[in-house]
């Protein structure tokens, strides 16, 4: 490996990373989406890249976002955009250049301090190499729930509003519900815009619900544009105190309204199975399917498991790249 | 002051007459760790591990003078892998005994033993307490294969749909020879499941030495079309009545399942309660007849030794109820 230079990702690297995206994948990346992720995430980025002859030929990166975590603050990490440029794979007989890059990066994030877990949705060869080599485990294969539209519902609901901004009641919602959760990522206003507002590519309706007294009690974005199969739009976000069941009925019309809307004929969510929402949408005629996304983490951290993740971490669909 | 040496360990499979020492070490083993922990009998403990029609796995570690210290065993199960003959072994009763005489894990010693001798079995699964969870994971190569959830269904709340054309359910008290005509026509078409005949649901429901099954065979036209297994018990702390087993053909399944929530009304009406894996039929036909996707405390893992096949092929493609498990 001599001939390799692994080191942390620089913004000169840009060009090279893209053109070995195309390469690894056989499809673009946009440059502004790049941007995006990797230099305007207000948690900031991670991202080794392993370099020959000045070019790109591995990269292990991801998007680290503030999380709290057994009543502290930690980083989680989605990892994304792994790849190997087809010119430099070896297989799976030996780690690879890919692990290598990997481990460094691992070493410099990951060590006590530092990540409290990389986490991630791989494809398949994907999980096998970071099961096989990074200590992945597997967190839980996702559960959605489905709810078809009924015909009509056109308009949002009295006290439901779309948002064009977040500002300091984000967080006020978040510490109002963070406290039944072991470990989730910090909804503060920065992520939120950052997350929701200032995709390149991606539109987003964020949905707030608001009292007579204009505090924001509720919050749910719907992103536009099908997934994973035509006509179902992804909820990618479900911000709502758990005793707060009326503002949970609200937004829920207000979420099947706007699919509605944009001509969708179902919605489609994710909340971890011990959350009282997963039992309250079937109670409201949503139907939980399988799907082909399986949640992977490493922990960095002693006293965060797999097991401990499954238990206690609320995550959205909006925690992933996939919406 | 030097330590004492360990005491020798010797590991071992079973031998006739260490089945009352077995049953002990595991009757302290688990009463220490569980206050609402029943003994198990010795006529279940037989059952169990010498009248399984599929033979029996267990390691034993011994101390030097002969006492059990721990134990690594599983329950066998004939299973089909693609068409093809194969074993899956539910690991079941681990036990050690906490004595710090014995040197280097006994337990991972037996552990270790029970995979390198029965690693000819397709698939080893189980559902571990934590702390086994993580030696398992260790030092067997154990993977999580689903974090397990269950479907529950309240039995004055069900709407089983309508029963498919002259379908009856009958209640029996042994499985006929016609179940292995249905499980040719139904349970062989999956690429992974445990051979559900009449001799091994026999063994499994009609011959337990310590729960009564209820057993419903649905006919249509005279010919059997599906079953269901049945029993009150307690899963996660709660009542329920407990799905033990399901096979079925589609036309079956409102009949079958109208015939569940009729036992579990007579029974008292603890809420039903089903494993299926998600992508199964049943997943979504047990939705639809108003049952609702819950979580349970339990991890199903396992480790492959089918070649071309790791536990995320298992966790695609493996069709496993309840009662494929010793949970009920």
């Amino acid at each position: 490996m001599g001939e390799y230079e692994i080191r942390e990702l620089c913004d000169e690297d840009a060009d090279s990373v893209l053109a070995t995206f195309a390469a690894a994948f056989g499809r673009e990346r946009a440059r502004d989406e790049w941007e995006w992720a990797f230099r305007q995430n207000p948690a900031g980025r991670r991202a080794f890249v392993a370099v020959r002859d000045g070019r790109v030929a591995a990269q292990y990166a991801g998007m680290p976002a503030r999380a709290w975590a057994l009543g502290e603050e930690h980083v989680f990490v989605q990892a994304v955009d792994a790849m190997v440029h087809p010119e430099h794979r070896r297989g799976l007989q030996n780690p690879g250049l890919f692990v290598r890059t990997a481990q460094a990066c691992f070493e410099a994030c990951g060590a006590p301090g530092g990540d409290a877990v990389h986490y991630g949705w791989p494809i398949a060869p994907a999980a096998r190499v970071g099961r096989r080599f990074l200590d992945q485990e597997l967190v839980r294969e996702e559960l959605v729930l489905v709810r078809s539209i009924a015909s009509g519902w056109r308009r949002l609901p009295d006290g439901v509003e779309r948002l064009e901004r977040f500002d300091e009641q984000a967080l006020w919602l978040y510490e109002r519900c963070c406290g039944e959760w072991g470990a989730s990522v910090v909804r503060d206003a920065a992520r939120l815009s950052w997350r929701y507002l200032e995709h390149p590519r991606r539109r987003y309706a964020c949905l707030g619900a608001r009292d007579g007294e204009g505090l924001l009690r509720g919050l749910a974005v719907l992103r536009e544009g099908s997934w994973t199969q035509a006509g179902a739009l992804p909820l990618c976000e479900w911000l709502v105190p758990a005793g707060e069941r009326e503002v949970g009925e609200r937004l829920e019309r207000a979420v099947l309204a706007a699919a509605a809307a944009q001509g969708a004929e179902r919605v489609v969510a994710l909340f971890p199975d011990w959350s009282p929402w997963f039992g309250a949408f079937q109670e409201r005629g949503w139907r939980v399917h399988p799907s082909p996304y399986e949640l992977v983490a490493r922990s960095f951290e002693r006293r965060i498991d797999a097991g401990w993740l499954v238990a206690h971490w609320w995550y959205q669909l909006g925690d992933s790249d996939l919406v | 002051m030097t330590s004492p040496c360990p005491s020798p360990i010797t590991v071992r499979g079973y031998e006739s007459g260490d089945e009352e020492q077995i049953l002990a070490a595991f009757n302290r083993a688990f009463a220490a760790a569980d206050p609402g922990f029943e003994p198990r009998s010795l006529a279940a403990w037989r059952w169990r591990f010498l009248e399984n029609p599929a033979g029996r796995r267990i390691r034993l570690a011994l101390d030097g003078r002969g006492a059990v210290v721990a134990q690594f065993a599983g329950l066998p199960q004939r299973a089909l892998l693609d068409g093809e003959p194969a074993v899956f072994t539910q690991a079941v009763d681990s036990l050690a005994a906490p004595r710090a005489d014995l040197g280097r894990s006994p337990f991972v010693r037996a552990g270790e033993r029970f995979r390198d001798d029965f690693r000819g079995d397709a698939w080893m699964w189980g559902y571990p307490e934590r702390a086994a969870l993580r030696i398992g994971r260790r030092c067997l190569g154990y993977e999580r294969v689903r974090a397990q959830t269950a479907l529950r269904g309240e039995p004055h709340r069900l709407e089983p749909g309508r029963a498919g054309a002259g379908v009856e359910v009958e209640e029996t008290t042994g499985f006929p020879a016609a179940v292995d005509g249905l499980f040719a026509r139904v349970g062989a078409r999956q690429r992974a499941i445990a051979v559900r005949d009449a001799e091994t649901l026999d063994w499994r429901f009609a011959r337990h030495p310590e729960h009564d099954y209820a057993l419903g065979l649905a006919r249509a036209a005279g010919r059997l079309a599906g079953y269901a297994v049945c029993r009150p018990g307690r899963f996660d702390g709660e009542s329920a009545t407990l799905v033990c087993d399901w096979l079925a053909e589609p036309a079956a399944a409102p009949a079958l399942v109208a015939w569940l929530a009729a036992r579990a009304r007579a029974g008292g009406s603890a809420p039903l309660l089903a494993l299926f894996p998600p992508w199964s039929p049943e997943w979504a036909r047990f939705q639809e007849a108003g049952f609702r996707v819950v979580p349970t405390r339990r991890t199903l893992v396992g480790k492959s030794f089918a070649r071309g096949r790791d536990a995320r092929w298992f966790a695609r493609h493996w069709y496993v109820t309840l009662g494929d498990s010793d949970l009920c």
